[in-house]
């Protein structure tokens, strides 16, 4: 069919050109495309961006680290700025910048390596999973990390008793306190009145480089030296390692859902109730995995009218009836056709049959760093519901859609879509005289949730900030 | 001359590589339409650079053409052809990331769209099926699916030419064409369309003639006129060529549209509709449609073409709840109030006490304090001083109103022009300096600014199209009055015949070139008789034409019809040309050659003719001069009508109807001159009227001859 | 050992150890308005090494641990201040073991660290304040264009987020003020940036406590300053902050708490009285006894009452008290080093001290 001839430019598309076409067209070509809207929504968000960066990266000349990481922040710049609303986007590019510091700290001073290892070797029998984390995110080099397969073996196995865990996530995360760059940071805020005069960091950066513990510390001063270091060419590959390093963060993308649905048998339980919404492939791969071992009963909430035909979609054939998901051509088993009974529900049954459901689970668009998270609309009304019901809200998101940034602003995070789907166009009267809104997403606030799920394990929603500073530096958190 | 995007690097192309076409899409902007629905402001500035919701109109046809996968696109623009170029070769449209592999300016010499597609035929640009829209087309539709239907029509039959997109709308919708209303008969089963009329959304005119085969040889019938007609045609080379073959064709829809499916019978091209009931599909027709298609850009109808989708680099608009769209660096005063639906670009201050709602505000704007703006359109520095109102009006870049000025709905303030403190701008009025049209290269002449309107030493004068009834237009373009709609359309400034046709002239409106005894130039109220008049005369005359009755109860039935609606002599005259002219050209078709057709219409019923002409004795033959004026006029839209001008006036001189001189002085009349395709159909008179001049009887006869087969 | 430094023998205090580590740490307090008092104590530390002669680790620590304990024996809500010092003696624990951190070049010794720290006594000072801009200019971003803020006390730090965020042009909010009427002196401090406010144009309305739920309505957050950040993330702050925690909790407003990081103490209150401070807010009495209140104005603040301030409470006015707000109504704590949830706290203090 000729059709194929005008599919309308999408993620696909992107991708394609991107392996042929210099970074700048390409950046141009996607904050284009994230204008119209023909990518959208995290996860195309992300692949896309995590591409284009390796391509900066690729494409970047020289060993100067400084350099490369203003060409990244710029590059992220302008992504972000076309669509300030997909925060997965930022996420990316810092996470990406992460990774360059990491790299230069692996080089720049040897001994905080032998620190680092220690410390990693000592919290082992603690918290495989969040060493794992830490491994794979900051240090590309370490073996572990290079045999992902493995890594992730540990991990998901980790997963399930950190399933049992999740009554206490406190305990669990406080020992990721010894992370690295978390460490780093903190030790800082509180010493940091000591710090020396001509530190000209401090002003600047939040971290100066002089308090006691310099692991994982990036400054201008140890910067610079890297560049010398490397001008007088030592042994070591920036741009080799950084593309490990995205290319990890790539399989981290990959991987996630199936990270998460991991724990799916630790949260659901036989005949439980549950209810979801929205067309999430994260959340149907969750609970296809507890429907392998379980028998239990969704209750789905359409979310009309933006993502009704999408939910329709995948409860039917497991995939979106959407033309810009092209690239959802993974298609997956329909929970129907794993046995499980299905229940649609237009979104305004959602409180009523609330005293029924034993539990719920949510999509995300994005998790903020206070715990707070923006998802589909109609999202706090169910979680407003649960509450109501004392109906415990889970929330199933990879890491990648966790933002650094504090919303300051909740408004401005809520995209408002085409009215036209709330009411038809046609209706000449109506679009005169009234004015209709249709917002694309909600925002829940931090307390209406009990538990997150990442491919990390399961959180408190007030320790996020937690598995932010294990994944972000505080550096580059303003870009 | 044109600014080349960089060609062919495939890969930047967005589309999907499987069952790829050999042949990439292709598109044509018509970024000028040929009219002057927005002047003044098309004096200084080309149409599709005006501001829409602040960004140029143009933007958001790239934009839709971008987002349908158009990998080559040539614009083709009229005036201010260098406006246009160096705003697009600044674009990012040209750079290299545009997602356009390719994209010409047409600099054409062409004064119409008709003359627009013939020129482009010659250039043979295009080699497969392409896009035609408007400059000023604001869309969001994806295009697959009409695509896939076109062409899987296409290979099943290579006369389907032409699918028009067209989006599903009510009755009543502030979006659709008010001035006009299309009328679409299609046939639901195939998607095709069988008759398309234009008619003036008046009451009492809504008359729609069938060909009575359509009914009987469709079994289903669809009559819309519930559509958003956005002018998003997806066309083959072919319907270029028909362009060409019809070189009297001016306007897509009412001429070749209209004509083209008339005469299915003849080229058995046929058209086909895609209608839409989803997304976002309008056309920046007028003023009016400016008003409603910015309204629906800020209350997020165009969805993702709203202001914060930042189309442009470097805009930073952020929404706010109530559809509040503010840029970075907006300064507003802390006790200054912003309604919904508001749009306010960088750089612009609102002082204290100031209420703005329902407006869209450009950039480096200064509002005064306690200014009142309501659903007006400020273009960027523009400045506004303490206690002004302004409500329903457009004011242009670097305008300035004065101190405690009212600028009262409807008004049109363009580009640098100065109000004083105090002037009170009537609704109607449009203030310019611009004289006339800035043409390549020369400067603006600027008019000497009139007190009367602008206030003393302000700058400006009120602006008059060489068409004296043009601010009725305006007015029905902004703000919605009633009775001025079957105006609406007298725009057609003599200099302009192509605006004429360029869209929504019902076929009696054209006559309208002729002195004010113009039935539509009168005030509207009479104009309705007149109106019915017309309609009720051409059509039994047509009818009874048809059925071949007697010429004398043909003219009874028109006295009778005249002295009811005491029309003017002018307007039977006219009636007699249009009903003649319909049934000849309808006997052409039906194989009858010109001359015979002649024949049969006019000598049979030449008292008709006699009797509508009071001149025969006077010297100046101001009837048949009239009488041959609305001939000509008439025949500019039938095909050959020059052949049928020949050897309708070489007849009426025989049967001594119209006198020699009559002829002549017609011949030599200013009017029978004016405007492109006038001059076409008279050409070919001309060897009758010199033959005239050396009167000899033979070579007239050959003529006809030669003209009749 | 004890040490005899009588270049720091002060002829009108004699009050053992040598050095009167109390009346520094008030003439320090005093000199500067805008010092907090954990910066006003490390201060007077500082100045106790600098007058002492130690020259080992065990010594200054021990030297410290005296001076330490007087200052806040002597004076009656030490809590902040006790931030101060014990941030103060951490740092010197963990530098002095680990000099090297600190890369004064080679020769790292205790005396190269006292040098480093006698040398940069003011600097303290200026980092600290630098890090009260650093929260203002970081915190007002939580004021939004046409926002309503409630705040209370005299709070420096609150103020000067007002100020920047009054400053930036473009951003309209107003503030509502929770102003107690009696006339002690963060409440005159209130005035003062009430004040100021008001001249940086910003529409400032000033109510009294009792007023607070009537006027919650119209406020779209409540942003407190605080006296003390304690492990589990609650705050001490100044009477009637928890009931306005409790208030804005109950109307589902936000509730943030403004308070550089050197605030962060080590506390574990569980309920208002276990504060390791005596106010006798409750004080029930029969009719009779009647004690005639005599107060000197005190210029300190809060902390700085001595013992019959402390008495005075019972009489009229409990303004000058403290209370505790426990972590769950505080919806974020804007520090320099971020936002953080309160959860947060415990672990940067559990950084330093384990």
């Amino acid at each position: 069919m000729a059709q194929g001839a005008t599919i309308a430019p999408g993620l696909t598309s992107f991708l394609k050109s991107l392996k042929t076409t210099p970074v700048d067209p390409s950046v141009e070509h996607f904050t284009s495309l994230l204008k119209r809207r023909q990518i959208r929504s995290s996860r195309p968000c992300a692949i896309a961006t995590v591409a284009l960066l390796l391509r900066v990266v690729i494409e970047f000349k020289g060993k100067d680290a400084a350099k490369l990481m203003e060409r990244i922040r710029q590059v992220g710049r302008r992504m972000i700025s076309a669509q300030p609303r997909e925060l997965v986007v930022g996420n990316m590019v810092r996470r990406v910048l992460g990774l360059v510091r990491e790299v230069v700290d692996e080089n720049a001073d040897v001994e905080t390596n032998a620190a680092s290892d220690n410390a990693h070797s000592h919290h082992d029998s603690l918290t495989r999973p969040n060493l794992n984390s830490s491994i794979s995110n900051f240090s590309p080099l370490k073996h572990v990390a290079t045999e992902p397969t493995d890594s992730n073996l540990s991990q998901s196995e980790h997963m399930s008793d950190s399933g049992e865990l999740y009554r206490r996530p406190s305990l669990l995360t406080s020992h990721t306190s010894y992370a690295p760059t978390s460490n780093a940071l903190m030790v800082h805020s509180l010493f940091g009145l000591f710090s020396q005069p001509e530190t000209p960091s401090t002003s600047s950066t939040p971290t100066g480089h002089q308090s006691p513990d310099r692991k994982g510390m990036l400054t201008s001063l140890n910067l610079e030296r890297l560049a010398n270091l490397s001008m007088s060419n030592t042994t070591i590959d920036l741009r080799a390692e950084v593309m490990d390093g995205i290319k990890e963060l790539q399989d981290e993308l990959e991987q996630s859902d199936e990270l998460i649905a991991a724990n799916a048998l630790d949260h659901i339980h036989s005949n439980e109730i549950i209810l979801t919404h929205t067309a999430s492939t994260t959340v149907q791969k969750f609970l296809l995995a507890a429907a392998r071992k379980r028998k239990f009963t969704v209750v789905h909430a359409e979310t009309y009218p933006h993502d009704h035909t999408a939910t329709h979609g995948i409860l039917l054939t497991g995939k979106k009836r959407e033309s810009h998901q092209d690239d959802e051509d993974d298609v997956w088993k329909p929970l129907t056709a794993a046995g499980i009974q299905v229940v649609v529900i237009p979104d305004s049954h959602v409180f009523a049959i609330m005293s029924r459901v034993s539990k719920v689970i949510l999509a995300t668009h994005t998790v903020l760093a206070n715990g707070g998270l923006v998802a589909a609309a109609g999202a706090r009304m169910i979680a407003k519901a649960a509450k109501d019901h004392q109906t415990p809200v889970v929330v199933v998101s990879g890491v990648y859609k966790l933002s650094p940034v504090y919303p300051f602003d909740i408004e401005e995070l809520i995209e408002y879509g085409d009215a036209g789907k709330t009411v038809p166009y046609e209706d000449g009267d109506f679009v005169e005289k009234v004015d209709v809104e249709n917002p694309l997403y909600d925002y829940v606030p931090a307390d209406l949730v009990d538990l997150y799920i990442t491919n990390l394990g399961g959180h408190a929603p007030s320790y996020l900030y937690r598995i932010v500073a294990d994944h972000y530096r505080t550096e580059d958190i303003t870009l | 001359m044109p600014p080349k995007g960089k060609r062919g690097h495939a890969n930047d192309k967005p589309k999907s590589g499987e069952d790829e076409r050999d042949e990439p899409l292709q598109a044509v902007i018509l970024a000028d339409p040929f009219e002057t629905r927005f002047s003044p402001f098309t004096l200084e500035r080309p149409r599709c650079l005006l501001p829409l919701a602040n960004t140029p109109l143009i933007e958001y046809t790239f934009e839709f053409l971008a987002s349908a996968g158009v990998e080559e696109v040539f614009v083709y623009c009229g005036a201010h052809r260098e406006q246009v170029e160096d705003y697009i070769n600044r674009s990012k449209w040209v750079s290299r990331s545009s997602p356009f592999a390719k994209l010409e300016l047409i600099q054409s010499t062409s004064n119409s769209i008709g003359d627009a597609m013939r020129d482009l035929d010659s250039r043979g640009l295009l080699i497969g099926d392409f896009i035609m829209v408007y400059g000023d087309v604001v869309s969001n539709l994806p295009l697959e699916s009409a695509l896939a239907a076109h062409r899987a029509r296409r290979t099943k039959d290579k006369n389907a030419i032409m699918t028009m997109v067209l989006r599903a709308a009510g009755t009543s919708h502030r979006t659709k064409a008010r001035s006009v209303n299309p009328v679409f008969v299609i046939d639901p089963s195939k998607d095709r369309c069988l008759h398309f009329e234009q008619m003036p959304n008046k009451d009492g005119s809504n008359f729609l003639s069938i060909d009575s085969e359509l009914l009987s040889s469709n079994q289903e019938l669809d009559v819309r006129q519930d559509l958003i007609d956005a002018g998003i045609d997806i066309c083959t080379p072919d319907v270029l060529a028909l362009w060409s073959d019809n070189f009297d064709f001016q306007a897509p829809r009412k001429g070749f549209l209209h004509s083209v499916l008339k005469d299915y019978e003849l080229n058995g091209k046929t058209i086909h509709t895609h209608i839409v009931t989803d997304h976002y599909a309008a056309r920046v027709r007028n003023l009016h449609a400016y008003d409603a298609v910015s309204k629906d850009i800020t209350s997020r109808w165009a969805y993702p073409l709203c202001p914060d989708s930042n189309l442009i680099q470097g805009q930073s608009y952020r929404l706010q709840k109530g559809n509040i769209y503010k840029e970075d660096g907006v300064i507003l005063a802390r006790d200054c109030v912003i309604n919904s639906k508001t749009v306010i670009g960088r750089g612009t201050s609102i002082g204290e006490k100031s209420v703005i709602s329902n407006s869209i505000i450009g950039r480096n704007c200064y509002i005064g304090r306690g200014v009142t703006i309501d659903g007006a359109y400020i273009w960027d520095h523009a400045s506004i001083a303490d206690g002004t109102t302004v409500k329903r009006a457009i004011v242009a870049n670097e305008a300035s109103l004065g101190k405690k000025c009212i600028v009262e709905p409807g008004a049109l303030i363009s580009y640098g022009v100065i109000i004083k403190d105090g002037v009170t701008v009537r609704g109607e009025s449009r203030i310019t300096r611009a004289k006339r049209r800035r043409e390549n290269g020369e400067d603006l002449d600027e008019g000497k600014s009139d007190p009367e309107v602008v206030g003393e030493g302000g700058g400006g004068f009120e602006f008059h199209d060489s068409d004296e009834d043009d601010e009725d237009e305006v007015v029905d373009g902004l703000v919605h009055r009633q009775p001025m709609y079957n105006l609406s359309h007298h725009n057609l400034s003599n200099e302009s015949i192509s605006t004429l046709n360029s869209d929504s002239e019902a076929d009696f409106q054209v006559s309208h070139h002729t002195p004010s005894s113009s039935f539509l130039s009168t005030t509207s109220q009479d104009s309705d008789h007149a109106a019915n008049f017309d309609h009720d005369a051409t059509g039994s005359i047509y009818d009874s034409l048809v059925e071949g009755h007697e010429t004398a109860n043909i003219q009874l039935e028109l006295t009778a019809l005249r002295m009811s609606t005491n029309a003017s002599d002018h307007q039977v005259r006219r009636a007699i040309i249009v009903s003649f002219v319909k049934r000849l050209s309808q006997l052409v078709k039906s194989g009858t050659s010109v001359k015979d057709a002649v024949v049969q219409v006019f000598k049979q019923h030449k008292d008709l003719i006699e009797r509508s002409i009071f001149d025969k004795n006077t010297s100046v033959k101001s009837d048949q001069v009239d009488f041959l004026l609305l001939l000509q006029t008439e025949l500019t839209h039938r095909e050959n009508g020059n052949m049928i001008l020949v050897s309708v006036a070489t007849k009426l001189i025989e049967l001594d109807v119209i006198g020699d001189d009559g002829l002549m002085q017609w011949w030599d009349s200013p009017k029978s001159s004016e405007g492109e395709d006038m001059r076409k159909v008279k050409e070919k008179t001309r060897q009758l009227v010199d033959f005239l001049n050396q009167s000899s009887e033979e070579e007239s006869e050959d003529d006809d001859e030669e003209d009749s087969d | 050992m004890d040490v005899e430094t009588p270049t720091a023998e002060n002829p009108q205090f004699s009050s053992p150890p040598t050095f009167d580590i109390v009346s520094t740490y008030r003439t320090i307090l005093a000199s500067d308005p805008d010092l907090t008092m954990p910066v006003a104590a490390i201060e007077a530390l500082v100045e106790v090494i600098a007058h002492s002669t130690v020259s080992t680790v065990a010594e200054t620590l021990d030297l410290l641990e005296r001076h330490t304990a007087i200052l806040k024996s002597s004076i009656p809500n030490p809590i902040s201040l006790s931030a101060g010092t014990d941030l103060f003696q951490r740092y010197l624990v963990t530098t002095l073991n680990r000099p090297a951190s600190l890369n004064l070049g080679p020769d790292d010794d205790f005396r190269a660290i006292r040098n480093h720290l006698l040398s940069n006594g003011r600097l303290f000072v200026e980092r600290a304040k630098a890090s009260r801009d650093k929260i203002a200019s970081f915190g007002k971003h939580f004021i939004r264009d046409g926002a309503t803020v409630l705040t209370n006390g005299g709070s420096r730090v609150v103020g000067a987020l007002l100020r920047r965020a009054a400053e930036s042009t473009h951003m309209r909010f107003k503030v509502i003020y929770v102003l107690p009427s009696s006339t002690s002196v963060d409440s005159s401090e209130g005035h003062q940036i009430v004040a100021d406010l008001r001249s940086h144009n910003v529409p400032v309305a000033t109510i009294p406590d009792s007023a607070v739920a009537y006027s919650l309505g119209k406020v779209d957050m409540v942003i407190v300053g605080a006296e003390g950040v304690v492990e589990n993330g609650g705050i001490i702050s100044r009477m009637g902050t928890y009931q306005m925690g409790l208030l804005a909790k109950s109307k589902g407003k936000p509730f943030y708490v403004v308070a550089e990081s050197h605030k962060f103490v080590r506390l574990y209150p569980l309920s208002q009285f276990d504060l390791p401070i005596e106010q006798t807010v409750i004080d029930f009495k029969v009719s009779t006894t009647d004690k005639s209140v005599s107060a000197e104005p005190n210029d300190e603040g809060i902390a700085d009452m001595n013992a019959e301030e402390v008495r005075k409470f019972s009489g009229n006015s409990a303004q000058d008290a403290v209370d505790f707000t426990p972590p769950g109504l505080i919806s974020g704590i804007i520090t320099e080093a971020g936002v953080l949830t309160p959860s947060a706290v415990s672990e940067e203090l559990i950084k330093i001290w384990f």
